[in-house]
């Protein structure tokens, strides 16, 4: 083999393990738009696992939620209270809501949570400004300010000025909106592409 | 010594109407004995205090007590702290720690 070839092999091969193929989770969270209403987050008791609040209703985290049971068959609602089970201190809860112990009706809807549940699967990517960075079902954390915190997915349509427009419910519902740098970006990840619906996710490492 | 005592137009003047429990303080020591101020609080000590504002009447309704902490007495245009002033703060202290619970309930109870 050629140096050239090699070289092209090896770039290809890089090429592969970057670009993940989730566009399936924008085409769940995509199914949102239209269905998904009204931004609520009052306190629900959720059944367990795969609780979830009415589909006309719910949060940022809600969208993610439900993307990736449709499109992964991944259980945020179990995988968050597995992982925080067995690891409580490495939540947020104990300095940002003083909770004692989880919560499966709420831990998995709230944005720091899951920025923990994937930083800790081994999900996070550089946080940068370049458009190109952010690939279709991306989940895409943000400070809007004053500590409100916020969560979509990526979508795989871009708007004039490059960056794709992202699926998320900030407040009006489901919708697809061009604000991926609108607001502080504090968080990105890449689900690993694609293991067919049904079989278990990549199990998060305990520390 | 006679002297005029003179009320500012309080929070309670405005309540007064609407809260039967309340009614004016007397001008004589001790405050629950003696003669009641006129409709505005206002009175004559023999001594040359002067002791107006407002204190419950348990008499004129019997959960009058729950407003004791508002009471407002000055001695002198002084807030006499013990004899009604002062309550305020208390009740203001504990409003904001029920505040502060139910903010933190708040942020507890709610997703996003």
């Amino acid at each position: 083999m050629s140096a050239r070839a090699a070289f092209a092999a090896l770039c290809l091969l890089a090429a592969a393990s970057v670009r993940a193929d989730n566009v399936d989770i924008v085409v769940a969270a995509r199914k949102q738009v239209g269905v998904t209403l009204h931004y609520d987050p009052a306190y629900r008791k959720l059944s367990f696992p795969g609780g979830d609040v009415p589909p006309d209703r719910g949060v940022c985290t809600d969208v993610i939620v439900r993307a990736l049971r449709a499109a992964r068959a991944l259980d945020l609602q179990a995988l968050v209270n597995a992982d925080m089970k067995a690891n409580w201190g490495a939540y947020p809860h104990s300095w940002r809501w003083r909770l004692s112990r989880p919560d499966p009706n709420i831990d998995h809807r709230r944005v720091p949570n899951l920025q923990k549940y994937f930083e800790r699967a081994g999900w996070s990517r550089p946080v940068t400004r370049l458009a190109a960075d952010y690939l279709p079902g991306d989940i895409v954390a943000w400070d809007l300010g004053r500590g409100i915190l916020h969560i979509g997915i990526v979508g795989d349509v871009a708007s004039d000025n490059g960056a794709r427009l992202v699926l998320h419910n900030i407040g009006a519902g489901a919708r697809e909106e061009d604000i991926l740098f609108s607001y502080r970006i504090i968080g990105l990840y890449r689900p690993p592409s694609g293991p067919p619906a049904g079989l278990s996710p990549r199990p998060v490492a305990t520390r | 010594m006679q002297r005029r005592c003179e009320v500012g137009a309080s929070l309670l003047e405005h309540l007064r109407p609407f809260v039967g429990g309340i009614e004016p303080v007397t001008v004589q020591q001790p405050l629950n004995g003696g003669r009641v101020l006129d409709s505005l609080g206002r009175g004559t000590t023999g001594d040359g205090t002067c002791r107006t504002g407002w204190m419950p009447s348990r008499r004129r309704w019997p959960g009058g007590w729950l407003l004791s902490p508002f009471s407002q007495v000055t001695v002198n245009g002084r807030s006499a702290a013990g004899e009604g002033g002062g309550g305020a703060l208390a009740w203001s202290a504990l409003a904001l720690l029920l505040g502060a619970w139910l903010m933190r309930r708040r942020m507890e109870m709610r997703a996003g």
